[in-house]
């Protein structure tokens, strides 16, 4: 009896009748974590129809692309029967923003990179030589030699530039920067425009004054500060403009037709043997042109004329002290008889 | 009348695995535990078709299974209920496949009354069908025959 009353008073108390009340089940048993991949949601008008999502699907026939006629949208349906929630669909979507949307995942976004780059560094196989002071010279261990060839291990690499110190060959190790790849595409066509349109004028004040030689080699200069200015409102990092500049120049081979008009005998052999079609002839003044527009530099004309009117020159170029240095040379190709 | 207001406060169960990965019968297993404490809602969990009113189908059915779970359907008082846990038991999930022998879904073997997609469902999805599905369904099977 006693204890039935001790009972009764126990569970008459404040306390005990407020937690009965108020009672809940833990929100984390009852709620969807957000992390949760759940069947994804699909965006329609999003989709662009790439068929990625079907093909990273493990399971088989869970996502179909189907096509409505009457909004004339292709977008992927997910079978839930079928789905088994793993969210490889959404990793690989390809649009921004993505067209299949579920939990939020643990992909590796571009944020979360450990090491924020601008700069990858890449062994080139064709120079290196294989002499491993590069291996020698990386703090971290992130060069390694491995089947007769330096591997970079990109994800070690902090971008120290090292490497490219200890090298004792110009060009085995690159330095890219790898965020404005477009910026530097630019310059790099600025670049070779520039300098072709700067080598054709200085060519022609050249010949025309008394003692030039045409078998001589060309010397010349061509100062960067103009363009220097240009490639800052492309790139503001002259760092990266120089680094372009230097690779470009370092690699360009640049083939330089010169027309001479004056001993031209207008026999006509070229102009079908131009493979674009820049070389016509004129009826009305009975006079070859050529459209240097259109030309290829491909230097047929130059082994086809017997009378020597295109001249070809090998152009080579050289960065030095905010300077190009500029050397044509002759080409040595055979004259067809 | 009484026996049918009694059933849906207190619903039992068995758990039939027809050949799959086991992930489903885990998250089955995990409602009893703790966390999930499924008697509380008023569920038990019976290994004996005899003694339950709503059968849980698990994973793709097994070409040896196609008979046996038509018996196993028949042993079950009526009235009763089945329901369907997973892809698998859904459509067949990664097991159907060109060349393979499963005869999912469960629908075509037996009446289907409730169906839980994923794979493995989460262990609250599973108690929340369970609990919606399950006594309308028992109530209905009383007038369908």
């Amino acid at each position: 009896m006693s204890s039935a009353i001790w009972y009764l008073y126990e569970i008459a108390r404040k306390k005990w009748v407020d937690r009965f009340v108020e009672a809940k089940t833990e929100p984390e048993i009852a709620e969807i974590p957000s992390r949760f991949r759940d069947f994804p949601e699909v965006q329609k008008e999003l989709c662009i129809s790439c068929g990625a999502c079907i093909f990273s699907c493990p399971s088989p026939g869970a996502i179909k692309l189907v096509r409505d006629e009457e909004e004339e949208l292709i977008f992927p349906v997910i079978d839930v029967t079928k789905c088994i929630r793993c969210g490889f669909c959404v990793e690989v979507c390809p649009t921004e923003p993505k067209t299949l949307v579920t939990g939020e995942n643990y992909l590796i976004m571009e944020e979360y990179q450990i090491l924020p780059k601008e700069k990858v560094y890449i062994a080139d196989e064709y120079l290196c030589i294989k002499c491993k002071k590069c291996v020698e010279a990386c703090n971290i261990g992130a060069i390694s030699f491995h089947n007769n060839m330096i591997v970079i291990d990109q994800s070690k690499c902090v971008s120290c530039g090292d490497c490219i110190n200890a090298c004792p060959v110009k060009g085995a190790i690159k330095e890219i920067f790898i965020l404005n790849i477009d910026e530097q595409k630019e310059i790099i066509k600025t670049i070779t425009k520039d300098l072709e349109n700067y080598i054709n004028v200085e060519i022609e004040k050249m010949r025309k004054e008394p003692g030039f030689d045409p078998e001589k080699i060309i010397k010349m200069e061509y100062p960067l500060e103009e363009f220097m200015e240009m490639g800052r409102s492309i790139i503001p990092n002259e760092e990266i403009i120089i680094s372009t500049l230097e690779k470009v120049t370092d690699r360009l081979k640049m083939n330089i037709i010169i027309w001479d008009e004056k001993l031209c005998n207008n026999c006509r052999l070229c102009v079908n043997e131009c493979p674009m079609g820049a070389i016509s002839y004129d009826e009305e003044q009975g006079k070859v042109r050529r459209d240097p527009r259109e030309c290829l530099r491909c230097s047929i004309c130059h082994q086809t004329c017997p009378f020597g009117v295109p001249e070809l020159y090998v152009a080579r170029f050289l960065l030095k002290d905010e300077k190009i240095l500029i050397t044509l040379k002759p080409s040595r190709l055979l004259i067809r008889d | 009348m009484l026996k049918d207001f009694i059933r849906k406060r207190s619903i039992h169960i068995c758990l039939v695995c027809t050949g799959g990965c086991n992930g489903c019968d885990i998250e089955v297993a995990a409602l009893l535990s703790q966390r999930y404490d499924l008697e509380q809602y008023g569920i038990f969990l019976h290994n004996n078709p005899r003694e339950c009113d709503a059968l849980l189908v698990t994973g793709t059915v097994a070409k040896q299974w196609q008979e046996k779970l038509v018996e196993f359907y028949d042993k079950v008082p009526e009235p009763k209920a089945v329901v369907a846990i997973g892809a698998c038991a859904l459509s067949g999930g990664i097991f159907q496949q060109e060349g393979d022998k499963v005869s999912a879904p469960v629908s075509d073997i037996i009446p289907v009354d409730a169906e839980v997609p994923g794979c493995p469902p989460r262990p609250a999805e599973i108690a929340s069908a369970v609990l919606k599905y399950v006594p309308p369904a028992l109530a209905s099977y009383r007038r369908k025959s």
